[in-house]
């Protein structure tokens, strides 16, 4: 039975070794320097199926998450047939090759279309962390206060993007003087704030529970920490490679110009929007999201404008944490798993081997997703991960047959 | 050195803007002869790819072209936004396949041209690329305001109109500040928003504060597409706060040089009288706009081709 020596346990002070159950860790016997630590969740995925095989297939997904570290995908409804009904849930909630756990958040509104509710009671009686009309803005605020108040009664959560439905379109990169300098129509803030603004003051006389993200300012991070102080149940998360990345990569920094990889929305902000989004993980305001957003080359390969938004991330997310938070391995593990573990509506117990030392060369070319279209591309990152065991349970006795890197069929 | 392409005025070097205008005048030495044509680019092929109307932007290049031998292929790409077409990637490989040596494209995407730049090893150059930049015409306003002052340096160009959403305004503030010129603006808010201070100039509320201080004001054109969309009320209301009439021209001196890339929009931007005034070149930035582009294609084209040098051979 293959066991892992001398491997220190998340949570443990002294390193032991370590009984897995199966043969997971391919030829690693030795943890010396590596910490096993709760699997990660991912808090915003865009799953690319059922409808967008070019994007990604439950495979790809599935080996995409084992190869970093997590273990539960919380999806949006940004799929095709768009989930709105009880019925598309039997085809979405799956457990991946390799054993990851897709927990997908259905339509809030029917169609994704903002105008009508979807069947939120009906919807809640299936185990979901919540409904969500994903990246897309509820443009009438009636119906957004009426799905707050409808779902309060289910204790349903709502999945918000925090964006003024008008602002939100306007602009592809951060609205700066660099934006101006590139010719590219900027995105403001204000986009973000009166977003926020508009849930925060709904939250507060409805009472319903939301998770909003990506955040991408220092205004968002400010605005959601007076709403914790006031104590309404609001919950952010922001996207791993918004606390490396700026605006600025949209020319040089290893991008060349008018990279599409890093074409974001929300769009990569201001170096003090990163650093106050660095500072809010490392309080624990928010937690951290892989946001990972696979796109086909088709659709990158456009002028910045056309190109649709969205970046790979599950395959980066823990390093690119690691390293923005300076090597801290505990705030880390807060930001990818304790975190976001709390908005799972089951336990889960997976289980990921990281080296937090070693140091991960991004290259997107390798990874496991199907897509291509990491931001981080490229970049020398502090942190990796070695193995997943996404089924494990305990660690003592557990169950056999779970998933492996490297799966390669369904 | 001119690099393999032109895509932009920001970044580009003092000495490579003097090597282009200098060229530019031998350039126009040849429009001058009866027999307008050199050999230096024969058997070279340029294609015009536009994917946004445009009558003088693309006639001076094939213009240019022409003037230096090469032949010309024009792809006129019709592309509202809502067309679905083939993709710019597409597109270009199509015409990468007809052999091209330089492609000259305009594109209402900032950054077309560099994709087109970074994925073929053809030459590009930029004919404008959304609000980002239009390269020949901030050097052919250069050479312009080179001719009449002897040098950029020092001068004050004033820029009046939409410099937000103005490509022509982002070549010129580069090239010019690149060649110890000063830029002021000035326009409405929405033209001319205070994420500008990202660009090297200075921001004036009034027309009146800027053209006080100008040795050269140049007018941008009033896109009709703006009005009435909440960026600009009314043409009348842009003509009394920011155009461009002879009292205006007055308060500036008597040498004041005034430039509009066209087509203009008499009685909006420029006043009628303002435009046919002494101090207007706008006729001049058209036939200057011609040696410019002979001098990029040259540049960029000539140093390896069989007739490389020969300016003075008529064919």
């Amino acid at each position: 039975m293959p066991r892992i020596e001398n491997v220190r346990v998340w949570g443990e002070k002294a390193p032991r070794a370590v009984d897995l159950g199966f043969g997971a860790a391919e030829g690693c016997t030795d943890g010396t320097g590596m910490v096993l630590v709760p699997s990660f969740v991912d808090l915003g995925c865009d799953p690319g199926f059922p409808g967008f095989p070019v994007r990604e297939t439950p495979t790809s997904l599935g080996n995409a998450a084992l190869a970093g570290g997590f273990a539960d995908l919380v999806t949006r409804p940004c799929v095709d047939p768009v989930p709105d009904q009880p019925e598309h849930l039997a085809d979405l909630r799956r457990t991946l090759p390799g054993g990851v756990r897709v927990w997908p958040t259905p339509a809030m509104t029917r169609g994704l279309a903002g105008q009508a509710l979807s069947e939120l009671g009906l919807l809640s009686r299936f185990s979901i962390p919540g409904v969500s009309d994903g990246g897309l803005v509820t443009a009438d605020t009636v119906i957004l206060r009426n799905a707050m108040e409808y779902a309060r009664h289910f204790s349903l959560r709502l999945w918000l993007r925090p964006a003024d439905p008008m602002l939100d379109a306007l602009g592809v990169v951060h609205d700066s003087p660099f934006a101006s300098v590139l010719g590219l129509r900027g995105n403001p803030v204000a986009n973000e704030e009166i977003g926020l603004a508009r849930i925060i003051a709904l939250v507060r006389a409805t009472g319903a529970r939301v998770v909003v993200g990506p955040i991408s300012s220092r205004v968002g991070v400010d605005m959601l920490r007076r709403s914790a102080a006031e104590g309404l149940p609001v919950s952010g998360y922001v996207a791993a490679r918004s606390l490396l990345l700026d605006e600025h990569v949209v020319e040089g920094a290893g991008h060349h110009p008018y990279d599409t990889r890093v074409r974001l929305h929300p769009p990569l902000r201001s170096v003090e929007d990163r650093e106050a989004l660095v500072d809010a993980v490392r309080q624990r305001l928010v937690v951290v999201s892989a946001d990972h957003a696979p796109r086909a080359p088709e659709e990158k390969e456009l002028e910045f404008e056309r190109a649709v938004p969205g970046a790979t991330g599950l395959e980066s997310a823990f390093a690119a944490t690691l390293t923005a938070l300076g090597g801290d391995l505990s705030a880390t593990v807060h930001a990818l798993s304790v975190g976001p573990r709390a908005f799972l509506p089951e336990p889960t117990g997976g289980w990921t081997l990281v080296d937090p030392r070693a140091e991960t060369l991004v290259d997107a070319s390798s990874h496991q997703s199907l897509a291509r279209n990491d931001a981080l591309d490229g970049k020398r990152l502090t942190g990796r991960v070695v193995a997943s065991f996404p089924a494990a349970g305990g660690i003592s006795g557990a169950r056999p047959g779970a998933g492996v890197l490297g799966q390669t069929d369904e | 050195m001119i690099g393999k392409d032109l895509l932009q005025l920001r970044g580009m070097p003092r000495e490579t803007i003097t090597e282009i205008l200098d060229t530019a005048e031998q350039m126009r030495e040849v429009g001058r002869r009866k027999v307008k044509k050199v050999p230096p680019l024969r058997g070279r092929l340029v294609v015009t790819l536009f994917f946004e109307n445009s009558t003088r932007t693309k006639t001076s290049f094939e213009l240019a072209a022409k003037r230096l031998s090469a032949d010309t292929l024009s792809f006129n790409v019709n592309t509202s936004s809502t067309t679905k077409g083939e993709t710019l990637m597409d597109t270009a490989r199509t015409i990468y396949a007809m052999q091209p040596d330089a492609v000259v494209v305009r594109h209402a995407c900032a950054g077309a041209p560099h994709l087109l730049a970074r994925n073929f090893p053809w030459r590009v150059l930029n004919a404008g690329d959304g609000i980002h930049e239009h390269p020949s015409q901030g050097l052919l306003d250069m050479l312009t305001i080179r001719d009449k002052f002897g040098s950029l340096e020092g001068r004050t160009v004033a820029i009046v109109g939409d410099v937000q959403h103005s490509r022509v305004a982002r070549s010129n503030i580069w090239g010019l500040t690149t060649m110890g010129a000063r830029v002021i603006v000035a326009g409405p808010g929405t033209m001319c928003r205070a994420e500008l201070s990202g660009l090297p100039v200075e921001m004036r509320h009034t027309i009146d504060e800027v053209v006080r201080d100008a040795d050269v004001i140049m007018l941008l054109r009033i896109q009709h597409e703006r009005l009435g969309r909440g960026v600009l009320p009314s043409a009348r209301e842009y003509a009394t706060f920011y155009g461009l009439d002879l009292a205006r021209l007055r308060m500036a001196g008597p040498d004041v040089m005034v430039m509009h890339p066209g087509p203009i929009n008499r009685g909006v931007e420029i006043g009628a009288d303002v435009a046919d005034s002494a101090q207007s070149v706008i006729l001049d930035q058209v036939t200057n706009g011609i040696a410019v582009r002979m001098a990029l294609l040259y540049l960029l084209l000539g140093s390896d081709s069989p007739g490389a040098g020969a300016l003075h051979a008529a064919d």
